[in-house]
């Protein structure tokens, strides 16, 4: 289990470093039409300015060459980490942490080149665009049926999953059904297609990018590159159908966390081959229409860092990125002020799960009994079970017996807490750290109860304490 | 056609359009009966709000530049009216400009020859 969380992460981050480390440091700068963010200009071939240029390239696309090196290596010796927990944790921050790194040196030479702009003298062209008035909304790539036939047919196994959940379908044949546990991800994923149409609408009513005085030329440019935005969104949204599909079949057939992990790793490895396609298809257009730019809007001053589009005074809410390919959002449209800040409290609510994982999983959980109930505490009460309420107990030699399905709560490798279908039963209570061995299954007259303490001998010395408190 | 808008410029973004319209119209860049882009579309591309170019619009249309219908958008007029003069703002305008031409050392020569230009 762990080896392939690695790998996936693996598989996430290593090609993600090399792709971007491929479009934002190109080696050819002369060919490119922005450097480090910044519009390439005549004035940086000619002189010494060339050589400025030159050195500050070289200089941070060799740095940004070690950083890519160092996570490469970094990234194959956690694949030697076991432990899903701290992996996950261990994982997370270091994406976070190489992604930023990599950045660097590009805001570095943003800087640069934007210190290089002004030395020369070269006048500041902001607030300044273009239009072709021939293209203006007149450039479209999407073919709408495309992107929305497989989003809508991606409802299909959701209702499915639904109707077997509600056990309309299969009563009885599908274990883990009533859990509510797939219809939930095929209903989120059902989502993800839904957004991918939408934002494959959005991307195909970008503003036209004017390179040319040749109205023909800007509208072929536009064309091509809208093809491509809506050609990935097309096949991301088949991809999301295909990987519903196959959740579904693995419910009613064979529902396991090495088929859900599998099929996950290859709907992965699929995005990111879609992904791939579609950043050399970009360059491909990009270099094919390189010679033919004779007219680029100078809006450098409004991107910070050379990353951040901040525009106060432009109405358009997405753009085009200036590092990578895609699109961006402009910070200084209200709507980007919003979506920006829950950018961040998404980032925030990452960090701390994984501050709040690693304190679970620190903690030790210990079962005892107190004023005539037993308290299942770690951290805080998760459970109170008065003495009087309890039918039965039955102890349990080994957790790897138990077949556990959560339905909320929290679910790591090592503790499983919350309510959960075990071995079929819906709706049971789960204090267990699994691997410490022993259980203890608790009927009350409302509910089931499987838990343990951190060790095996206090999970085994309470059992003998509830025991003799009912026999009383 | 290409315009170019200039949000930091003193004249204001409708009139730029405006201007840049006709100067299209005039140079044959944009032709007789030749389709405009939408009021919503030209504001996404630039980025303003869609009343700056309807009132670039309404203006073309009221000076007989372009023609509007709710079916077909704005197009530019077939029939232009000629009217055989300068307008008064218009020679006012000339005139500050030549009057600044001869002030900075500019030869008559050479206004006509850039006149000589533009006419073509």
């Amino acid at each position: 289990m762990s080896l392939f969380f690695g790998l996936i992460m693996f598989i996430c981050l290593v090609p993600s470093t090399l792709i971007l480390f491929f479009l934002i440091y190109p080696k050819n700068w002369k060919e490119k039409k922005l450097i480090f963010g910044v519009k390439n200009r005549d004035e940086f071939r000619e002189g010494t300015s060339e050589n400025e240029v030159d050195a500050i390239v070289k200089k941070r696309r060799s740095q940004a060459g070690i950083i890519v090196i160092c996570t490469c290596v970094i990234a194959g010796l956690l694949l030697l980490m076991r432990g899903m927990p701290m992996q996950t944790t261990v994982w997370t921050a270091f994406i976070f942490i190489a992604l930023i790194l990599l950045e660097i040196p590009y805001i570095l030479g943003n800087r640069e080149m934007k210190a290089l702009k002004k030395s020369l003298g070269l006048g500041r062209e902001t607030g300044v665009s273009y239009v072709d008035l021939s293209s203006a909304g007149a450039v479209h790539a999407l073919q709408p049926f495309r992107v929305w036939l497989p989003a809508l047919l991606g409802l299909v196994p959701v209702v499915l999953a639904l109707l077997i959940d509600l056990k309309i379908l299969f009563p009885g044949m599908v274990p883990g059904a009533g859990s509510f546990l797939v219809t939930t991800t095929l209903g989120v994923f059902w989502l993800v297609s839904i957004m991918m149409a939408v934002f494959a609408h959005i991307f195909d009513n970008m503003k036209n990018e004017v390179i040319s005085h040749d109205s023909s030329i800007n509208a072929n440019y536009n064309r091509a590159k809208k093809k491509n935005f809506a050609d990935m969104f097309v096949l991301g949204a088949w991809g999301n159908l295909l990987l519903l599909a196959a959740w579904l079949l693995t419910f009613i057939l064979a529902y396991s966390d090495l088929t859900i992990i599998i099929s996950s790793a290859v709907y992965i490895l699929f995005i990111f081959a879609g992904i791939a396609s579609f950043v050399i298809k970009s360059k491909k257009i990009d270099s094919r229409y390189e010679k033919e730019m004779d007219l680029l809007a100078d809006d450098d001053d409004h991107w910070i860092l050379g990353l951040l589009y901040y525009n106060p005074k432009d109405r358009r809410l997405n753009v085009e990125k200036r590092a990578g390919v895609g699109g961006t959002v402009n910070v200084g449209h209200p709507a980007g002020k919003v979506i920006l800040g829950l950018s961040i409290l998404a980032l925030v609510g990452v960090i701390m799960s994984l501050v709040w994982i690693g304190m679970i999983e620190s903690t030790p959980m210990t079962i005892k009994i107190e004023n005539g109930s037993v308290i299942c505490h770690q951290i805080s009460d998760d459970y109170v079970i008065a003495l009087d309420d309890i039918r039965s107990i039955s102890y349990g030699e080994d957790t790897d017996e138990l077949n556990l399905i959560r339905t909320h709560g929290i679910g790591t490798a090592t503790i499983q807490k919350g309510s959960f279908t075990v071995n079929g039963e819906t709706g049971c209570k789960v204090f267990l750290r699994i691997g410490s061995g022993n259980y203890i299954k608790i009927v009350t007259d409302s509910d089931t109860y499987y838990i343990n303490a951190s060790t095996a001998e206090e999970t085994a010395d309470v059992y003998k304490q509830i025991d003799q408190a009912l026999r009383l | 056609m290409i315009i170019r808008i200039d949000e930091l410029s003193d004249v204001p973004i409708y009139m730029q359009i405006r201007n840049q319209i006709v100067m299209g119209i005039s140079s044959g860049e944009l032709a007789a009966g030749e389709q405009l882009p939408t009021v919503r579309a030209l504001a996404m591309e630039i980025g303003i709000n869609t009343m700056t170019v309807s009132k670039a619009y309404q203006l073309l249309k009221t000076e007989g530049y372009i023609m509007t219908d709710r079916k077909n958008g704005a197009r530019v007029r077939t029939q232009i009216q000629k009217k055989g003069s300068i307008p008064e703002s218009n020679k006012t305008e000339l005139r500050r400009i030549v009057s600044e031409a001869r002030i900075s050392g500019v030869e008559k020569a050479e206004i006509i020859a850039l006149v000589d230009e533009y006419w073509r």
